[in-house]
Formats: structure tokens, C-alpha cells, sequence
């Protein structure tokens, strides 16, 4: 579905910190969500913590820099990072391009999946998007349709 | 009624804090600690800062900066490495993120609280304007250099006032490929960034423009500022936390995968002002150094191992090359005139070659 233009594709889970998750055989694919690439603008330098770091949900997986802002990615899951995507670790903004294809950023081996996806908001739930969205234009004074 | 903030005027402080103690205060906001502030300060000696995603040895010249025993901090910030000194007062914006006078879209972000120094700068006489994304000029001319990110749940947006500018010590403590590029970012920065000292002829007094930002950015977040000394817990944050992690070889020495491992040089010199050297190898090697604005090509020296008949028409090509926006089609009309009107050979380099070479600077470019 779209919410303020963006994507938020049904089959992905969304972190309240702007990380989504695709679930793919026991794994997950991160990645930072459409709106969140577009708010933060083009994204000049990613750095993450390294392949076979343990990483806590909601806590620090790595930083962005986009036009001299640099900001936290938090993790939406707890696990281990198996992979990293090396392309958009050359070319950072792929992130804007394609942030739900190829500018996945991290594979990780979660530990706590089922029990902490429960904290994700899904994709095909609507209302709950919606709901996130708009509390994040209430706060935010963001302008949009939804 | 208007919210209250507190401004913590440092004034004179020693490199490191004057360059980190705003992360002390963003973490006592994050933790609640402290209300929302802005934090006034000058480095009392000169440093070099670089860019939070940027590679120390990629970056700096380290033997001269050892030589000169200046001190080398890594910002928490984004952007370049830049020399900095006295001359330059910093004004660091530290707020909850979810305050409402603070937009959530970079964009908007600088646009908002830059109009505080801008301000300043139009009460000083000058023409100053904000130039998307972060930056205020002066006549086209840089006269702010300001960064903004996110520690924990507080917004951060750092910048200065530039009083006066060393542009020596700003080129000479860039790692740079040789002496001409040197001289080249050089010059550039005396066209591209400039300082009340410059613009007015005289600088004004620190006390005169800390009391004018105060002011300033009261009016623009429409807030009443309170003068305090940081507080206990800010200084323990400083001390125990923020201190010793910029004090670490792992914290400055960090590296970033990705852009910059690029071949070549290329230094950013104000807004989308850069100067990039490239190294492309054809059956000749051609190396390329100009001074971009935008993707256009302001100014531009073709060198290389290669033969050239006559000698003197690499002066056409670099003539016919200034002007040109970095994109197949003209850089190619360009350099097939080169080739078509000057009875000019060039063996071991085809036009493609040097088409190949002139697209390499859109690579390096941001």
C-alpha cells in the first residue's frame, strides 16, 4: 500500500525506527523504508557493524550520512548479521533508489523472531500502518495525504 | 508563551571540548537530563576535524599535522575535513527530536534553524542568504559550514560563524595527490569561501555576536533562552563517556566501506564547489584535475604521460572543456571538435579515451 506516496509493501514488517524486515527461509532482509530514504535525503555513507555482530533490537546496527545529517539504523530484530550488502556498501544511495530491492542493507539470523515480529508492524495491516504513519506526522508536522 | 531552553555559553574552550561537549548535552537530553539547549563555544587553539564517515589517512596529511602537534578529532557529524581554529564561533542547536520546532526532513531542519545565523550575518551588513542543503552564503560564497544528525533522541545541528579564515592551513593539512592540486584546492577555497574578515574588512567582537545569535535564535524557534553553566551530569557525561571515546585510536582511526574508496582525489570545497583529480589508463595515461560547480566544469588541467601534436593545444582542449556539463553527449561534441579542428594527434588516446577520463570526475562526484 501507499501512505504519504511511499511504499509500504504487504508482504514486509516495519520497525517504528524506519528499518523493515522481509522474511526470507528462517532469515531476514533489512532495509530502511521508503519514506524514512526520503526524509533523510540522498544517502552519501553507510556504515554497519561487521558480519557475525550480535545486535539487540532497537539498538544501534550501523549510521547513515546524507547531506551532513548522520543518523542511527536501529535494529528491528535481535540476531546476528550473516550478511552485508557490499553493493550499496559502495554505493550508498541505492538505498534511495531501490530501498526495497537492491538496497537491502543487512541478512541477519534473528533469535527472538517470532516474539519480537510481534513488536513489527506488518505490511498488509493496514490500520496499524496508517496509525503508525499518521502518529509520525502528528509529531513530526509532516505534510501528506494520509 | 514560549518554551524555555537553556544556552550554555562556553566561550573559549579547548579543542575537544569545544568540538564534542554538544554530545555530552545531547545525551543528558536523550536521557532527560537536560532541557533543550544552545551551546555557544570557539576552540581556544587550531585543529583538524574530520567527518564522521570520513578515513583518517585518506583524508588528512598526518605528517604535518604531527609535525605542527595539531590535534586530530573525529566529529560526530558528517561533511569534510576542515582545519579550524578561533576564528570560528560554533553554535550547536541540541533538542529533542520530537520538539515542535523541530521538522523532521533535513531539508526543512536547516532551513529553520540556519535562519538564526543568517540573521547575523544580514545584521552585520551582509547579503547573507541559506543555500539548500546547509549551507549560507554570502555573494555565492560560503560563509557557514553546519551538519546535523541524531544522537539518540536528540537533534543535533552544528555550525559556525566564520570571523576569519587561514586558507593556507586549511589546504595544506588535506592529503592531496601533489602540490598542484594543492594549489588548485587553494585558490579554490579563496573563490568559493569567505569570512567577515573578508566581506566587512574588520571583525567584530566575540561577545557582540554571541549575544546577537542568542537573540537570533530566540526569535526564529520563538523560544526565551536561559544562561546556565552545564550541568553536573553533562560534564560526568563528557568525562566518562564522550571524552574517552574521542580519545580512542578506534574512534578515529574507524573506517567507512563505500564511497570513498573511489580511485582518485576529491576534496569539497564549499556547497557544490569540488575540486577532483582522476587517474584514467588507456594505452596513455590521461589524468584529469578540475574544479567542479555542480557537474559543470569550471576549470581544468588534462595531464599525462601521453604525446600531444602540437604540444601547446592541450591549451585548446582545456579551453573548449571549461563550460561543460559532465555528461556524454557534450563532453563528447567538445572533444570531437578538439580532434576535428586543430589537425591535433594525440597517439595512444582516442576522443573515447578522453571522454572516458572526463566521465570518471562525475564519479567522484557526491
Amino acid at each position: 500500500m501507499k501512505l504519504l506516496g511511499f511504499d509500504f509493501p504487504e508482504d514486509l514488517y516495519f520497525h517504528r525506527d524506519h528499518m523493515y524486515v522481509k522474511i526470507e527461509d528462517g532469515k531476514v532482509r533489512l532495509g530502511y523504508n521508503a519514506w524514512a530514504q526520503s526524509a533523510a535525503g540522498k544517502i552519501l555513507f553507510l556504515r554497519t557493524r561487521a558480519v557475525g555482530s550480535k545486535v539487540d533490537q532497537g539498538k544501534t546496527l550501523g549510521t547513515l550520512e546524507s547531506g551532513k545529517w548522520v543518523g542511527p539504523l536501529k535494529a528491528p530484530l535481535s540476531g546476528t548479521i550473516v550478511q552485508l550488502n557490499e553493493e550499496v556498501a559502495k554505493k550508498p544511495s541505492l538505498i534511495n533508489e531501490a530501498p526495497y530491492g537492491r538496497g537491502w542493507i543487512a541478512v541477519l539470523e534473528p533469535l527472538k523472531l517470532e516474539e519480537e515480529l510481534k513488536q513489527l508492524i506488518r505490511g498488509s495491516d493496514e490500520n496499524s500502518l496508517r496509525e503508525w504513519i499518521n502518529e509520525e506526522k502528528k509529531k513530526y508536522g509532516v505534510k501528506g495525504d494520509e | 508563551m514560549r518554551d524555555s531552553w537553556r544556552l550554555v555559553c562556553l566561550r573559549k574552550a579547548e579543542p575537544l571540548m569545544a568540538q564534542t561537549f554538544y554530545e555530552a548535552v545531547a545525551l543528558a537530553v536523550d536521557r532527560g537530563l537536560s532541557a533543550n539547549s544552545l551551546v555557544l563555544c570557539q576552540p581556544s587553539s587550531p585543529y583538524v576535524c574530520i567527518g564522521f564517515h570520513q578515513d583518517l589517512d585518506k583524508e588528512v596529511d598526518l605528517g604535518y599535522c604531527r609535525r605542527l602537534g595539531l590535534p586530530i578529532i573525529r566529529r560526530s557529524q558528517g561533511g569534510g575535513a576542515t582545519y579550524l581554529n578561533a576564528d570560528q564561533i560554533f553554535y550547536q542547536l541540541v533538542a529533542h527530536r520530537r520538539d515542535r520546532v523541530i521538522p523532521v526532513r533535513v531539508e526543512e531542519l536547516f532551513e529553520t534553524v540556519l535562519a538564526a545565523p543568517v540573521r547575523v550575518y544580514r545584521e552585520l551588513g551582509l547579503q547573507a542568504e541559506f543555500k539548500p542543503l546547509n549551507d549560507i552564503v554570502v555573494g555565492g560564497r560560503k560563509i557557514s559550514g553546519n551538519g546535523a544528525g541524531l544522537i539518540g533522541s536528540a537533534v543535533v545541528l552544528v555550525g559556525n560563524i566564520i570571523l576569519d579564515l587561514d586558507y593556507d592551513s586549511m589546504s595544506r593539512v588535506l592529503k592531496v595527490p601533489d602540490e598542484k592540486f594543492r594549489d588548485k584546492m587553494a585558490k579554490s577555497m579563496v573563490d568559493w569561501v569567505t569570512s567577515l574578515r573578508k566581506e566587512l574588512g574588520w571583525v567584530p567582537d566575540a561577545e557582540k555576536i554571541y549575544h546577537m545569535l542568542m537573540r537570533a535564535f530566540e526569535d526564529v524557534l520563538n523560544v526565551d533562552f536561559t544562561v546556565e553553566k552545564p550541568s553536573e551530569e553533562e560534564n560526568l557525561i563528557w568525562e566518562r563517556e564522550v571524552r574517552p571515546r574521542h580519545l580512542s585510536t578506534t574512534w578515529l582511526g574507524m573506517s567507512t566501506a563505500g564511497g570513498s574508496d573511489s580511485e582518485g582525489r576529491a576534496v569539497k570545497v564549499a556547497g557544490d564547489v569540488h575540486v577532483i583529480e582522476v587517474d584514467h589508463k588507456a594505452r596513455k595515461l590521461v589524468r584529469v584535475r578540475a574544479e567542479l560547480v555542480g557537474d559543470r566544469i569550471r576549470d581544468i588541467s588534462v595531464t599525462g604521460d601521453f604525446f600531444l601534436i602540437p604540444e601547446d593545444a592541450i591549451l585548446i582542449l582545456q579551453k573548449k572543456l571549461v563550460g561543460a556539463v559532465l555528461n556524454e553527449d557534450d563532453l563528447d561534441r567538445r572533444v570531437r571538435s578538439f580532434f576535428a579542428e586543430g589537425d591535433v594527434q594525440m597517439p595512444g588516446i582516442s576522443p573515447e579515451d578522453l571522454v572516458d577520463a572526463l566521465m570518471k570526475l562525475r564519479s567522484r562526484l557526491p
